[in-house]
């Protein structure tokens, strides 16, 4: 029973999620580029919420005595994947952000030079 | 002696309390000598009293790094076609007059870049372990015998100008830069030089930086000696 509840649980927060990327790359808040990588990586996550096979498979695999803890297992896989992106976008961003900024400071420079 | 095609950049974050000394003493000691200040986002009046001093004053529209200023420093050099660029703290550490020792390597076509070491200064103990650590990587991997790595005190042609402005780290890029430039076939000398204590503001090393620091470098030296060559 417990087991049962914990799959309504995680599909209901799997949809609301999903719901959430869907309504904020609509509203031009996310861009599709970087919600494509989380909405890949969430097809997959899907089935094994709700499969109680899937996840007593992949726990026997993986020796994991409490299948659910696959479901957490793959899913934590998944936000370290997640977070590594952003990381790069994020340091692209920045090196972006100060070459820009380089180049205003040095045009900058040049136009009020007397 | 020097011409006019010779510029002093001085990075500069918050030293309102220095860098008009700082210039004053280039000045002194050549007053023909073109003078950059990368300001680098300060907060305080750097800018203003750099301007004053009549130094030419690029200023970044925040705090990007001491890197990220010196890589701006570099691109204004390389665009002015400046014969030797000399890198100067603006704290008063460096002592303008040391800088004939700087150029004299590269007048004479010796070296590219040259580091001037610092001779009689103290180190608080784990600076100077650090210095010791990136000396003997350094060493390692280059074959060039360098033991104050992380002087900030340098002059540099303009092909490791144009190098440099294209190829340094965007932070703590003193001893990166030695590896990069010597992989790149540009030869790194050092020759002796007096230098000060800092005279106002404060060193962007606290004791976390220190450690970063040391980390990075560190990290930034083992990915690039794994590099090809």
């Amino acid at each position: 029973m417990v087991f049962e509840r914990l799959s309504l649980v995680l599909l209901l927060f799997y949809f609301t999620m999903l719901t959430t990327v869907f309504f904020l790359i609509r509203k031009n808040h996310l861009k599709t580029q970087h919600a494509l990588l989380f909405i890949i990586l969430a097809i997959p996550l899907l089935p094994l919420s709700v499969s109680k096979n899937l996840q007593n498979s992949i726990a026997g695999i993986l020796g994991i005595h409490y299948p659910p803890t696959a479901f957490f297992l793959v899913g934590f896989a998944f936000v370290l994947i997640i977070l590594l992106y952003l990381l790069v976008a994020i340091s692209e961003l920045s090196t972006q952000n100060k070459i820009l900024a380089r180049e205003v400071a040095l045009l900058k420079e040049k136009i009020e030079r007397p | 002696m020097i011409s006019e095609k010779y510029l002093v950049m001085m990075p500069a974050f918050n030293e309102a309390k220095s860098i008009a000394q700082a210039i004053t003493e280039v000045r002194a000691y050549s007053p023909t000598i073109d003078i950059v200040v990368i300001n680098d986002g300060s907060t305080d009046d750097t800018a203003a009293i750099a301007a004053e001093s009549n130094a030419a004053v690029v200023s970044l529209p925040f705090n990007c790094s001491l890197g990220s200023a010196e890589i701006t420093g570099f691109m204004y050099a390389a665009e002015n076609k400046y014969d030797i660029t000399f890198r100067v703290d603006a704290d008063g550490q460096h002592i303008p007059s040391e800088i004939d020792k700087l150029a004299k390597p590269i007048i004479d076509k010796q070296a590219d870049m040259v580091i001037g070491s610092r001779q009689n200064y103290r180190f608080p103990l784990a600076r100077k372990t650090g210095s010791l650590i990136f000396s003997l990587m350094v060493r390692l991997i280059t074959g060039q015998k360098i033991p104050d790595c992380t002087s900030g005190f340098r002059a540099f042609n303009l092909a490791a100008v144009k190098f440099l402005q294209a190829n340094y780290a965007d932070d703590y890029a003193e001893v990166d830069s030695i590896i990069s430039l010597t992989q790149a076939g540009f030869r790194v000398t050092e020759v002796p030089v007096a230098m000060r204590c800092r005279s106002g503001g404060n060193s962007y090393l606290s004791l976390w930086r220190s450690v970063e620091y040391m980390l990075k470098v560190i990290l930034n030296i083992l990915i690039k000696s794994f590099r090809r060559k």
